[in-house]
């Protein structure tokens, strides 16, 4: 009894504590910015969206049926928090109070002060700020209306003013330059730049324009996007294996400064592959979801790595355009945010259908051979030259006289051999004889490399139904080039004592034309045989001279032949060997003739004793018959004029340069698409029902009933979409102010921040997405701002009310990435190459770092000099052994999706900018600059102070470090470049 | 509060050693919306953990978990009932029932405890009485790289801060003048060891665990470049001083009062880094005791390390030894590997107690799983599997109550059989020593507070004084 009387006391007092506190200030509860981050991180794990973790069947993330008026019993009752079921429990003594102690924490007085105004106000429930399409709300009103620069400071204007702040003054010049170059295009503003900006030969405005438009724009905000995308140059995990990834990184730089709508870089870089007739670069672009880690190696378990994959492409898509957490529901429904684990599968079933092939050390998704945009370019100039040189070939034998055609006949035929020296086979052979148990191997140095059009003639003598004359085959261990021989190794389809002819396009699986002949050729007598195949156009037989027009042809035209490592055997055949072991000749061959051109029966030699002779009398008598005629056209085409020779060499680049292409990571769909199930506890190895592939409710409200990536990604921009365009354009707003309007730029579900300025927010999405998705406007539209050029020295009037500066009433002075601050260095050298794109490179790093890779992974060989000086974005990306100096500046490793970097400030960070050799190549560049740009200690400090600090000295800085330089030390100029480079104001972006 | 009395206040808390560092503090302060208690969760045993990491898993049967059943059914065929649902990461799934392989090492017991320890650690054996065995550890990673993050992160996938950064955010240092959280090397390279093994995950980088080389100068860009003495050095700092003051002055950001003090903490690391490098001081008495040759790197040279790493005021090391991934050879190779860190630990044990560190310093011993009882391969070169299903890892030190075995595999040593250990049990231990509650010990990421320990772990009360 008299506890109970004590309980009652208690209770009041704190009913009576928390009414005082609510009636003295009862600001306006939103319950959305207000009441859901309260319910959701105390209440919702019980009492919320996951069905199996509900308890007392009560969910408090949807109150339609808790909010009631007039029942007694109602757990919320508006207007009326002590009629309140739900307020008693959280006001009740500790066993009955809620959360229960073992679940957390008890409500803060604030938290419960909140939640009884809330009640008293009428307890009105809104959908979550984010999950509602944003609309464009009115312009504030605003008092100062002089200082807004544009409809963006109206929003700051009016949140200051509500918080009684004023904004700051503009900045000073020399910082308003820096900030705007560092900003676009991560490096400082050129001397060039200084001077023209203080002559004040542009507006603002201009320069805003002239810096979204330098190239280095697209490379300094790629950036950004390549830590989401988790881009790097290996595998991950222990192997950690090179994977070519950079044409992805190329197509990122080159999309964001050709400034694509970011509804089209979505799109190609979610689903390119899907368009329809997708292009090259659209292919490209989906590597995007290609850079998701990938184990290899001794015994993975490939099906359990397939599905992290998955796991991380759902992961990464949530993150960067839905700002969601979705991750969550892969092991149960969500615990804050509305999304069950059924539709977190069928989300995963959309993304379920990407091939995954290979084993061990080569597992991998679809691959596509790209040639690099500077070599297609090279090719297409060459084939200009080759079809402009094709015009002026003559038609052979045109203008030739029969004297001149005889007379060129008599010569040729007194002397076969040089008839075969005029034509220049790859490879010739007088005579071989062999008894049925070897071949004969063509010496290394003599092997042709035969990759487009060929030709073989030779004379045989055989009676064997199955035997190899030329090979360079062994489908058996995979390393198939072409052959040719008699019977076709018993193959399917083959006719025992005809010829037979296999090409392949890759060494496998096989992929080519398969070529039978219809004339027996083994009855013992001498024959003429011969193959002719015209790269991508052509195959044929022909025996005795004639063209075999009964062979059968089948399988498919190709316009290459794979390489095969296998040494070139004559008579005799591989069977899954490295030397000929099978199929060999019993029997003789004359006059072999191999040619990287196609030629016929005749060309390759194919005329009798008797013919030659029939020839000869007509020669002699000088008749220019029929047969003569055609037989000298036929020699004629056979011999390479000097225009042809010179056709014949472009070509021969033309294929060397095709065969320099790069793998590229693609996405691409199985025809048949996997069957998905719930992972039951997220473990793949316990399905669960199955699901069909569908948009989760939070994402898109529109009926989509077979959606793909492709549906998905469009879906993404619905005009009804609630989060995409907000999640867009806050992480634009993060980059220019260190932090999003939304803090948690990754999450803008129940438990991320509410935003700093919601109208604000929501009238940049709208704005957004009615400018037709331009990235570059909402760029403009902030660099333009007042707020964006405020000075950044701290608001003293802001300590109290706005220590962490959400309201900006100054501009926050942000310490420059791990890029930046390297590239600092580089372009302050004058020595930076400003080539665009292309593959990584090796930028110094001492020895022994990275010793603990994989040792078959590679190893890191620094580049050229030239390439010391290429901005760090091109850094090879080894994520297992990440670029020393960029980890220690907080530069993630890339093995998973990043929007934000944390920005740490640490004694290690001091030590490697002041003492990683890398950095001291610069530092030493600049101090040679200096010197050679003046022997006088103030033009040395004058100038370094612009190349590092983009300003000019003060007075008393210039007194110090003129007296700091005067001094005969020889390192002196070293030491003081080192100490501008290292000033916070040097890594400070102010 | 200015950025100084912050700054000072940082330096007390640190130097203090018993408190939140301020970073979990802020922290905290920051998400919860709650009172922020400055004490630790509870009275610590340890200030320290040293923790030796066995990397490419030791056999337990072999070491410190003795199976007699196995020895008598050597050769037999294991029954199918301890084999259901289990992967082996070599052993072929072709061999249906893989042949139990007897231990050829001897055990006998040790101590006044008693404990069992095999022949290959005759000194760390002579030590029984500091140790508590836990036979019952277990997981279900069988591969190198998850099982070392799930036994340094609690979870088997990247991403996850490493229990290093876990103790440094939790309790930040008890020195300036050495990072938090220190990493060393040793032994003979089978698997590459990651730098994500001592990643700070979602935790601020300056949690990240450092690295300390074993050529060269110990951590990276300690040294100055060549053209710049101390002295000149103390010459660029004074000007950079003065120069960030006025900034400081202009701007008022306290982040630039940071930034001075880092660049005197490094100036002073330059100078401390070395000085604990250099064994000249250690008595020759001392080297022999851990087999310490000349200055060269190996695991006897980190053991002395970490003790005067511990003397310094290091929070946390750890020592990883490769070389232990037997799948063949199994009795050459973990001869090998025991005589090569069998003295050192010994010795490291003795040596902190003598000088009354081991009772403020929690050690831990274990690898990434244990190896298979059954046989890999066969003839002369056989050899043991990986093995998650059951396997041994030791504690000692900082509150541990020595002379302890603690749970069980069942007869031949395949499957935690009694008081079965889930790794976050380890790492809830291990927190707790510290003073830390693993439950309370979060840190806001991606709209949810993360542990270390998840959503599990036990404490592992039987172990602890």
């Amino acid at each position: 009894m008299q506890s109970l009387v004590i309980r009652i006391v208690a209770m009041w007092l704190v009913v009576v504590a928390v009414s005082s506190i609510a009636n003295a200030q009862s600001p306006q509860v939103d319950y959305s910015r207000d009441i859901t981050p309260i319910l959701s991180q105390h209440c919702y794990a019980c009492h919320g969206p996951d069905e199996k973790a509900r308890q007392a069947n009560l969910r408090l993330d949807d109150l339609t049926n808790v909010i009631q008026p007039h029942a007694s019993k109602s757990l919320i009752r508006p207007g009326a928090p002590e009629g309140s079921h739900l307020w008693q429990r959280l006001i009740a003594e500790p066993e009955q109070r809620m959360p229960p102690a073992e679940h957390g924490a008890r409500l803060t007085k604030q938290q419960l002060t909140t939640i009884h105004d809330w009640i008293s106000q009428g307890a009105e429930v809104s959908t979550h700020w984010a999950f509602r399409a944003p609309r464009r709300p009115p312009l504030p009103e605003v008092k100062n209306k002089k200082w807004a620069k544009n409809e963006i400071d109206l929003f700051i204007l009016h949140k200051l003013q509500s918080v009684r702040l004023h904004p700051s003054e503009q900045a000073f010049a020399t910082t308003l330059l820096r900030r705007l170059a560092l900003d676009t295009t991560g490096l400082p503003p050129t001397l060039e730049e200084q001077s023209k900006f203080h002559q004040e030969e542009r507006s603002w405005k201009a320069w805003v324009d002239y810096f979204l438009d330098q190239p280095a724009f697209g490379e300094h905000q790629a950036n950004d996007w390549l830590d989401a995308a988790r881009y790097a140059d290996t595998t991950g995990h222990a192997a950690d294996k090179p994977r070519p990834m950079w044409l992805f990184r190329d197509w990122v730089i080159n999309a964001i400064n050709d400034n694509m709508p970011y509804d089209q870089f979505t799109i190609e870089q979610l689903a390119g592959d899907m368009l329809d007739e997708p292009t090259v670069s659209q292919l490209i672009a989906t590597g995007f979801h290609r850079n998701s880690m990938q184990a290899l190696g001794n015994n993975p378990r490939k099906e359990e790595f397939r599905v992290k994959g998955i796991i991380d492409r759902l992961e990464t898509t949530g993150k960067v355009w839905l700002g969601l957490t979705v991750g969550c529901a892969e092991c149960h429904d969500h615990k804050y945010d509305p999304l069950t684990q059924k539709e977190y599968y069928q989300l995963y079933a959309i993304f379920n259908n990407v091939p995954h092939l290979g084993e061990r050390f080569d597992v991998h998704g679809p691959r596509i051979q790209v040639l690099p945009p500077a070599t297609q370019q090279r090719i297409d100039k060459l084939r200009t030259q080759v079809a402009s040189l094709e015009s002026k070939l003559k038609t052979p034998a045109a203008n030739v006289t029969a004297q001149q055609a005889i007379k060129d006949l008599q010569h040729w035929l007194s002397d076969p051999a040089r008839l075969t020296a005029l034509q220049k086979p790859a490879f010739q052979l007088a005579e071989l004889t062999l008894d049925g148990s070897k071949a004969y191997l063509v010496p290394k140095q003599q092997t042709p490399n035969l990759t487009g059009s060929l030709s073989i003639g030779m004379w045989i003598k055989t009676t064997q139904t199955e035997v190899d004359l030329v090979s360079k085959y062994d489908w058996k261990s995979q390393r198939r080039s072409y052959v040719f021989g008699i019977g076709g190794q018993s193959d399917p389809g083959s006719k025992p004592g005809t010829l037979y002819a296999w090409l392949s396009e890759n060494q496998h699986p096989f992929r080519g034309p398969i070529i039978y002949g219809s004339t027996a050729v083994n009855d013992g007598k001498w024959h003429h045989i011969a193959l002719r195949f015209e790269a991508g156009k052509s195959i044929q037989l022909y025996v005795d001279g004639k063209l075999d027009s009964a062979a059968e042809m089948t399988g498919e035209m190709i316009s290459s032949i794979a390489h095969s490592p296998l040494p070139l055997a004559i008579g005799g055949g591989f069977d899954n060997a490295d030397q000929p072991n099978k199929f060999f000749l019993d029997g003789q061959i004359k006059d072999l003739r191999l040619f990287d051109r196609p030629l016929n029966g005749i060309q390759l030699g194919a005329i009798t004793r008797q013919q030659a002779n029939e020839l000869h009398q007509a020669i002699e008598q000088s008749e220019f018959t029929r047969e003569v005629a055609e037989y000298y056209q036929q020699l004629q085409e056979s011999i390479p004029d000097e225009l042809t020779k010179q056709i014949t060499s472009l070509r021969t680049e033309i294929s060397r340069l095709e065969k320099q292409t790069l793998e590229a990571q693609v996405m691409a769909e199985l025809p048949t698409p996997r069957e998905t199930y719930i992972h039951i506890r997220g473990d793949f190895e316990n399905p669960g029902p199955a699901v069909e592939p569908g948009i989760p409710a939070v994402i898109a409200s529109t009926e989509n009933h077979q959606p793909t990536r492709l549906t998905f990604a469009r879906s993404l921009f619905d005009k009804e979409n609630a989060l995409v365009a907000r999640v867009a354009v806050n992480r634009i707003w993060q980059h220019y102010f260190g932090r999003g309007i939304v803090a948690t730029v990754d999450d803008f579900g129940l438990q991320g921040e509410y935003p700093s300025h919601p109208g604000l927010l929501d009238w940049l999405a709208v704005e957004f997405r009615e400018s037709g998705w331009n990235v570059k406007h909402i760029h403009r539209l902030i660099l333009q701002s007042a707020v964006y050029q405020q000075a950044s020295t701290k608001n003293r009037a802001a300590e109290t009310p706005d220590p962490e500066n959400r309201w900006l009433s100054y501009a926050p002075r942000i310490r420059m990435n791990a890029e930046q601050i390297r590239d600092l260095a580089v372009f302050a050298s004058g020595k930076m190459n400003q080539e665009l794109g292309g593959p990584s490179v090796f930028p110094e790093q001492p020895e022994g770092t990275g010793q603990y890779r994989d040792e078959t992974a590679g190893q890191w060989v620094n580049s050229p000099e030239p390439d010391q000086y290429r901005r760090s974005l091109y850094t090879y990306w080894q994520r297992m052994s990440p670029y020393p100096l960029f980890i220690l500046l907080d530069a993630p490793s890339r093995e998973r999706c990043t929007t934000q970097r944390l920005k740490t400030n640490t004694p290690l960070q001091a030590l490697a900018l002041m003492n990683d050799p890398h950095l001291h190549r610069f530092t030493e560049d600049i101090a040679r600059r200096l010197s050679a740009y003046s022997d006088e200690p103030v033009e040395q400090v004058l100038l370094a102070f612009q190349l590092i600090l983009s300003r000019s000295p003060d007075r008393q800085e210039l007194k110090r470090f003129e007296a700091y330089l005067a001094t005969s030390h020889p390192d002196r100029l070293f030491q003081f470049v080192q100490i501008l480079l290292n000033l916070d104001e040097a890594l400070t972006r102010e | 509060m200015t950025s100084v009395d912050q700054l000072t206040r940082r330096t007390m808390l640190t130097k203090s050693g018993g408190l939140l560092s301020l970073a979990a503090i802020n922290h905290l302060g920051a998400c919860q919306g709650n009172q922020v208690s400055l004490d630790q969760h509870f009275p610590a045993t340890a200030k320290h953990v040293i923790y030796l990491f066995m990397s490419g898993g030791p056999s337990h049967v072999d070491t410190f978990d003795p199976k007699p059943e196995l020895t008598r059914r050597n050769g037999q065929p294991i029954p199918e009932s301890y084999i259901k649902d289990v992967h082996f990461a070599m052993i072929p799934s072709s061999t249906k029932q893989p042949n139990l392989q007897a231990s050829p090492f001897k055990f006998s017991q040790h101590g006044e405890s008693g404990i069992a320890v095999s022949e290959l650690f005759p000194q760390v054996a002579s030590m029984a009485d500091h140790l508590a065995v836990i036979r019952s550890a277990h997981s279900s990673v069988f591969n190198h790289d998850p099982a070392v993050n799930l036994l340094n992160t609690g979870d088997s996938r990247v991403g996850r801060p490493t229990m290093g950064s876990w103790v440094s955010y939790g309790l930040g240092n008890m020195t300036e003048e050495m990072p938090a959280y220190v990493v060393m090397t040793s032994g003979v390279k089978r698997q590459p060891l990651l730098t994500s093994y001592w990643s700070s995950g979602f935790l601020p980088t300056e949690h990240q665990g450092v690295e300390l080389r074993n050529t060269g100068s110990p951590i990276l860009f300690l040294d100055n470049p060549p053209r710049v003495t101390r002295a000149e050095r103390r010459q660029q700092l004074n000007l950079m001083r003065w120069m960030n003051d006025r900034r400081f002055t202009a701007t008022a950001d306290p982040e630039i009062q940071t930034r001075i003090k880092q660049y005197e903490l490094a100036f002073q690391m330059q100078m401390e880094a070395p000085r604990l490098m250099n064994l000249a001081h250690e008595t020759a008495t001392t080297l022999e005791q851990y087999g310490v040759q000349d200055g060269k790197p190996s695991f006897a040279r980190n053991c002395l390390l970490a003790r005067r790493m511990v003397e310094s005021g290091v929070r946390y090391i750890q020592l990883y030894d490769m070389g232990w991934d037997s799948h063949d050879s199994l009795e050459k190779q973990h001869a090998r590997q025991c005589r090569a860190v069998d003295q050192p630990i010994a010795a490291l044990l003795s040596d902190l107690d003598q000088r009354g560190l081991l009772a403020e310093t929690l050690v831990i011993w274990g690898g990434e799983f244990g190896r298979t009882p059954v046989i890999q391969g066969g003839g002369g070169n056989w050899g043991r599997d990986h093995h998650p299903h059951g396997f041994t890892m030791w504690m000692a030190g900082g509150g541990v109550r020595g002379g302890t075995v603690f749970g069980a595999t069942d007869e031949f040593g395949f499957h935690a059989s009694e008081d079965k250990v889930d790794v976050h049990d380890i790492h809830a231990t291990a927190l707790h020593t510290l003073g830390l509650d693993h439950e309370r010990l979060v840190y806001r990421h991606q709209g949810r507070d993360f542990r270390l320990t998840d959503v599990s772990g036990n404490v592992i009360r039987d172990i602890l004084k």
